[in-house]
C-alpha cells in the first residue's frame, strides 16, 4: 500500500484542522480538511458505493494521480492508496461491488483500479483526452461507459481492448451521468442526450438544452420510487436547469435557478456570473448541492423550488464534489478551475478537499 | 370560465392591470412585485406597509410603487388583493372589458349574420352565447400589457385572427382548448413568483406565446393552420445524427410527429417514468399540454417533437413569457423590466453571449467560437473561447509535458481507437515530446488527432508498454495473473 510519495512525506494521518489564520479563508466553513491532498486541481471525487463497508473517497486530480483515502466516522482521513495516469485524470468512479475504481484522463485512456491488488490496467482508449467515466450495472450485462473530446461515447467490457459499442455523440462530450437505466451526455455546443440501457444501450432521446451556455454538469434525480426520472444540468453561467424526462407538464414541471452569481442587483457594479462546476443530489433526501467557480456551495430543494443553504466564499473556486452513499457527508475540493485563464492561475496554492457533515443540511424544506 | 363575480370576473392587479385566476394569486403577485423591498427583498403586505418598512429599517423613503403603471403608483393607496380599490378604477376596468367583449361580440355577430343570412334568426342568435366565453377566455391575454398580442407568436398571425372568428364553426372543437390556456397561463405566473428562495428563476414557459398556436396541434385541426406546422419539418434534419459503429443498436424509427394528429395517451414505456403522475389528463384544461406530451412521450423516437413541445420557449423567459434570449443582435434589453434584476442581467447577457456562441464552432481546427462574457449588468466570469475549462487548461503544454514522458510511442493514426489497432511503437517522434507545443493551434492536439498530424499524439500509447502488443492483456479472465505484473506501467518507471 503506497503512501502519496511525491508530497512531503505524510506518514498517518491525522484530521487537519489547520484554523484559519486571521485572513486565510481557505476554510470558511470550518470543514474537515483531507489530509495529504492532491498536487494539483481536484478534478473529480466520488466515495465508495454502499457495498463497501465504511467510506472510501477518491480524487483524480490535474497532477496526473487518482488518490483515495479512507474516512473514518470521526472526521480522520487516512491516505490509502494512489495510481498515476499519464495525464491530468479528468474522471472517477466506482464499481458497484466496490472493489474496483474507474478513471478516465487527459491521457485518452480510462482505467480499472483494482483496490484489493492496487493494480491498474487500461481498459479503453479514444483519440481524445476522456472526460466521463461511468461503470454500469445492468440485470443484464456490465461495463464501463466513457466518454470522450473525440465525439464518441463507447461502452467497454473490461477484459476487451475492442469496445462493445460506440456511439456518436454530436460534439465533445463535457459532462455524463448513470442512474440505470437512463443515463444522460451533455457535450459542447449544448448538445443533451439521453440514453436508455436496458438490455443495450440506445439513444432515447435528444433534447433541446433549457440552458443557452457551454454545459458543464450534470446529474440525473431519482423520483420516489427510486427510479431516475430527470436530470439537472449545470452550465457556465451560473444556471440549473431542471428537466423531467416524462412530466405531466413540462411548461410548468420544467425550469432553471439562478445560482452562483455574486450580488449585483442592488449593487451598481455588473453581476458576476460563475460557472457551475458541479452538481450532486443527496442519496436520501433528494436535495441537490451545487459547486461553483465563485467559491461557494448551495443546497437547493428542487421540489420545493428553494435554496436551502449557500456557503461562506472560499478563496478559490469549488471544482467538484459529490455525497457518500448515505447522504451523511459531503465532500467538495478547493481548487482553480481554470475560470479567469492561465493568469490567475499560482501553482504553489494548496487544493483542499472538505469534508462536511450533509444530514441536516439538505432536509428538504416542507413545501408551502 | 365566467362565474359572474361582482369584482368583474376575474382578479386583477390595480398596479399593473393583470389579470389573475384566483385572488390568491394576485396577492402573491402584488407581494413579489409591488410590496417587495428593493433593498432587503422583504415581501410586506401593502404599498404604505412597504414605505413604512423602508422608512424604519432602512432610512429610506419611496414615493412609488414598484412595477406600477404610470397612474397607478400611488404609495398610499392601501390595496390588498381586490380590496381597496378605488370605486372609479373598477368601473374603468368593467367598462373596458365590456368595450371588449361587445367589440368581439358585435363582431361575431355581424359574422354570423352575414353567413347565415338565409338561415333564421335564431340559428345566428343561437350561436350568441358560445363566442363570449371562449373570448373571454382570451381577453385577458389581450388585455395585458406584457403579454404578447396574438400577432406576435411568429408565423401564426395570419391564421389566428380569422380563427376567432370562425369560432362559431369550430364551435365542437374549440371550446374545451381555450379555457385551458389562460389558467395554463397564470399558473407559470404563480409559479414565478411563488418562489422563495431568491435565485428560483421562472419555469419555462412552453406553452404560452403559441396559446393560440396549440391548437395545431390538435386533432381534427381545420386546414386553415398550416403554418405552425411547417416549421416543425424543419427540425429532424437538424437533431438527427446516427450512431456510427453500433452494432444492433436500434435506429430511431424517422416517424414524424406531425403525422401522429390524433391525441392518446403515451405509448412511452414506463422507462424513465415522470415527477407527478405518468399518463395524459385528457381534460379539456389541459388537453393544449398534454397534446403536446403525448407527441413527445410517445414517440420516443423523435427529436423534432421534443424539441418542439418543450422548447417552444426554451430557456429563460420573462414574466411576459416573450424568451428573454432569442432576438440576438436585436434587443439588449428585455421587453419587460418586470424582474429587473433577473431580466435585465441574464437577458443581456443571454443575449449578447447568444448571439456569438451560436456561431457554430464547426471544425476542430477552426478558432473556437468566443462567448461575449461581459454585458452592461453583468459579466461572465470565464475565459472568451467557447470551449470548456479543461480543454482549455489541457492545452497547456504543462500538462502535455507529461504525456511523453514514458517515452511512449506516438501513433501515427490510431483508427478507431481500439488497443487492437495500435501496435508497433513508431520511432522518430520523441524528440517532438518535450514542450513542442506552442506552434500548434489552440485546439491542436485535437485537431491534430484527427488530421493525423505527424507525430504527436500526447499520451498515445498509454504505457503498457512492455513490448508486446496490448492485446494478450485482454484475453479474458485466465490472463489476469500476467497483468498483475504490470504494476511498473503505473508508476512511470516502465519500460523507460
Amino acid at each position: 500500500m503506497s503512501l502519496f510519495g511525491s508530497t512531503s512525506g505524510f506518514g498517518t494521518g491525522g484530521t487537519s484542522m489547520f484554523g484559519s489564520t486571521a485572513t486565510d479563508n481557505h476554510n470558511p466553513m470550518k470543514d474537515i480538511e483531507v489530509t495529504s491532498p492532491p498536487d494539483d486541481s481536484i478534478g473529480c471525487l466520488a466515495f465508495s458505493p454502499l457495498t463497501l463497508p465504511g467510506n472510501f473517497l477518491i480524487a483524480g486530480s490535474w497532477a496526473n494521480d487518482v488518490r483515495c483515502w479512507e474516512v473514518q466516522d470521526n472526521g480522520q482521513t487516512i491516505p490509502k492508496a494512489q495510481q498515476m495516469h499519464t495525464g491530468p485524470v479528468l474522471d472517477v468512479c466506482w464499481s458497484d461491488d466496490g472493489s474496483k475504481v474507474f478513471t478516465a484522463s487527459c491521457d485518452k485512456t480510462a482505467k480499472m483500479w483494482d483496490l484489493n491488488s492496487n493494480q491498474a490496467i487500461q481498459i479503453a482508449q479514444h483519440e481524445a483526452p476522456v472526460k466521463t467515466v461511468h461503470w454500469i450495472k445492468a440485470p443484464n450485462y456490465s461495463c464501463v461507459m466513457t466518454g470522450s473530446w473525440d465525439k464518441t461515447l463507447k461502452f467497454w467490457d473490461t477484459r476487451s481492448p475492442t469496445p462493445m459499442m460506440t456511439l456518436q455523440l454530436p460534439e465533445r462530450c463535457y459532462c455524463a451521468d448513470v442512474v440505470h437505466p437512463m443515463a444522460v451526455v451533455a457535450t459542447a455546443e449544448r448538445g443533451l442526450i439521453v440514453y436508455q440501457l436496458e438490455n443495450q444501450p440506445s439513444e432515447f432521446r435528444r433534447i433541446e438544452s433549457p440552458l443557452k451556455h457551454q454545459h458543464r454538469c450534470v446529474a440525473i434525480f431519482k423520483d420516489k420510487v427510486n427510479k431516475p426520472t430527470g436530470f439537472a444540468l449545470g452550465s457556465i453561467e451560473g444556471r440549473v436547469a431542471i428537466h423531467y424526462i416524462n412530466p405531466p407538464n413540462p411548461a410548468k414541471d420544467n425550469f432553471t435557478f439562478k445560482c452562483h452569481r455574486s450580488n449585483g442587483t442592488n449593487t451598481s457594479a455588473p453581476q458576476d456570473i460563475y460557472a457551475v462546476n458541479g452538481i450532486a443530489f443527496h442519496p436520501a433526501h433528494g436535495t441537490l448541492a451545487t459547486v461553483g467557480s465563485d467559491g461557494r456551495f448551495s443546497f437547493w430543494d428542487k421540489d420545493a423550488r428553494t435554496k436551502l443553504k449557500t456557503s461562506e466564499q472560499l478563496d478559490q473556486p469549488i471544482s467538484a464534489c459529490c455525497f457518500n452513499h448515505n447522504g451523511n457527508i459531503f465532500a467538495y475540493a478547493s481548487s482553480y478551475d481554470w475560470s479567469k485563464g492561465h493568469e490567475f492561475y499560482n501553482p504553489q496554492k494548496k487544493n483542499y478537499i472538505f469534508l462536511r457533515n450533509a444530514a441536516e443540511e439538505l432536509k428538504p424544506r416542507n413545501k408551502k | 370560465m365566467g362565474r359572474k363575480k361582482k369584482k368583474q370576473l376575474k382578479p386583477w392587479c390595480w398596479y399593473c392591470n393583470r389579470d389573475f385566476d384566483d385572488e390568491k394569486i394576485l396577492i402573491q403577485h402584488q407581494k413579489a412585485k409591488h410590496f417587495k423591498c428593493h433593498i432587503c427583498h422583504k415581501k410586506l403586505y401593502t404599498g404604505p406597509g412597504l414605505a413604512i418598512h423602508c422608512m424604519q429599517v432602512h432610512k429610506e423613503t419611496i414615493d412609488a410603487v414598484p412595477n406600477a403603471i404610470p397612474g397607478r403608483t400611488d404609495i398610499e393607496l392601501e390595496i390588498y388583493g381586490m380590496e381597496g380599490i378605488p370605486e372609479k378604477d373598477m368601473d374603468e376596468r368593467r367598462r373596458l372589458l365590456e368595450q371588449k367583449t361587445q367589440e368581439s361580440q358585435k363582431k361575431k355577430q355581424q359574422d354570423d349574420s352575414d353567413e347565415y343570412d338565409d338561415d333564421e334568426s335564431t340559428a345566428s342568435t343561437s350561436f350568441q352565447p358560445q363566442p363570449v366565453q371562449p373570448q373571454q377566455g382570451y381577453m385577458p391575454p389581450m388585455a395585458q400589457p406584457g403579454m404578447p398580442p396574438v400577432p406576435g407568436a411568429p408565423g401564426i398571425p395570419p391564421g389566428i385572427p380569422p380563427l376567432m372568428a370562425g369560432v362559431p364553426p369550430m364551435m365542437p372543437g374549440m371550446p374545451p382548448v381555450m379555457p385551458g390556456m389562460p389558467p395554463g397561463l397564470h399558473q407559470q405566473r404563480k409559479y414565478m413568483q411563488s418562489f422563495c428562495g431568491e435565485n428560483m428563476m421562472m419555469p419555462m414557459g412552453g406553452m404560452m406565446p403559441p396559446g393560440p398556436g396549440i391548437p395545431p396541434l390538435m386533432p381534427g385541426m381545420p386546414p386553415g393552420m398550416p403554418p405552425p406546422v411547417g416549421p416543425r419539418p424543419g427540425m429532424p434534419p437538424m437533431t438527427q445524427a446516427q450512431p456510427v459503429t453500433a452494432p444492433g443498436i436500434l435506429n430511431r424509427p424517422p416517424a414524424p410527429a406531425v403525422a401522429a394528429p390524433t391525441p392518446q395517451p403515451p405509448v412511452t414505456k414506463p422507462l424513465f417514468p415522470s415527477a407527478g403522475q405518468m399518463g395524459t389528463p385528457v381534460t379539456s384544461s389541459s388537453t393544449a399540454s398534454s397534446n403536446s406530451e403525448n407527441l413527445s412521450a410517445s414517440s420516443k423516437a423523435l427529436f423534432p417533437s421534443t424539441a418542439q413541445a418543450q422548447a417552444a420557449v426554451p430557456g429563460p423567459v420573462g414574466t411576459d413569457f416573450k424568451p428573454l434570449n432569442n432576438t440576438p443582435a436585436t434587443t439588449t434589453e428585455p421587453p419587460k423590466p418586470t424582474f429587473p434584476a433577473y431580466t435585465q442581467s441574464t437577458a443581456s447577457t443571454t443575449s449578447t453571449t447568444n448571439s456569438t456562441a451560436a456561431k457554430p464552432a464547426t471544425s476542430i481546427t477552426s478558432k473556437p467560437a468566443t462567448l461575449t462574457t461581459t454585458s452592461a449588468t453583468s459579466k461572465l466570469i470565464h475565459p472568451d473561447e467557447d470551449i470548456s475549462l479543461e480543454e482549455r487548461r489541457a492545452q497547456l503544454p504543462k500538462y502535455q509535458r507529461n504525456l511523453p514522458r514514458p517515452g511512449q510511442v506516438s501513433m501515427g493514426n490510431p483508427s478507431v481507437g481500439s488497443l487492437g489497432g495500435m501496435m508497433p511503437p513508431q520511432p522518430g517522434i520523441p524528440p517532438q515530446q518535450q514542450g513542442m507545443r506552442p506552434p500548434m493551434p489552440p485546439h491542436g492536439q485535437y485537431g491534430a488527432h484527427h488530421q493525423g498530424m505527424p507525430g504527436y499524439l500526447p499520451g498515445a500509447m498509454p504505457p503498457y508498454g512492455q513490448g508486446p502488443p496490448m492485446v494478450p492483456p485482454y484475453q479474458g479472465g485466465p490472463p489476469r495473473p500476467p497483468m498483475g505484473m504490470r504494476p511498473p506501467v503505473m508508476s512511470q518507471g516502465g519500460r523507460y
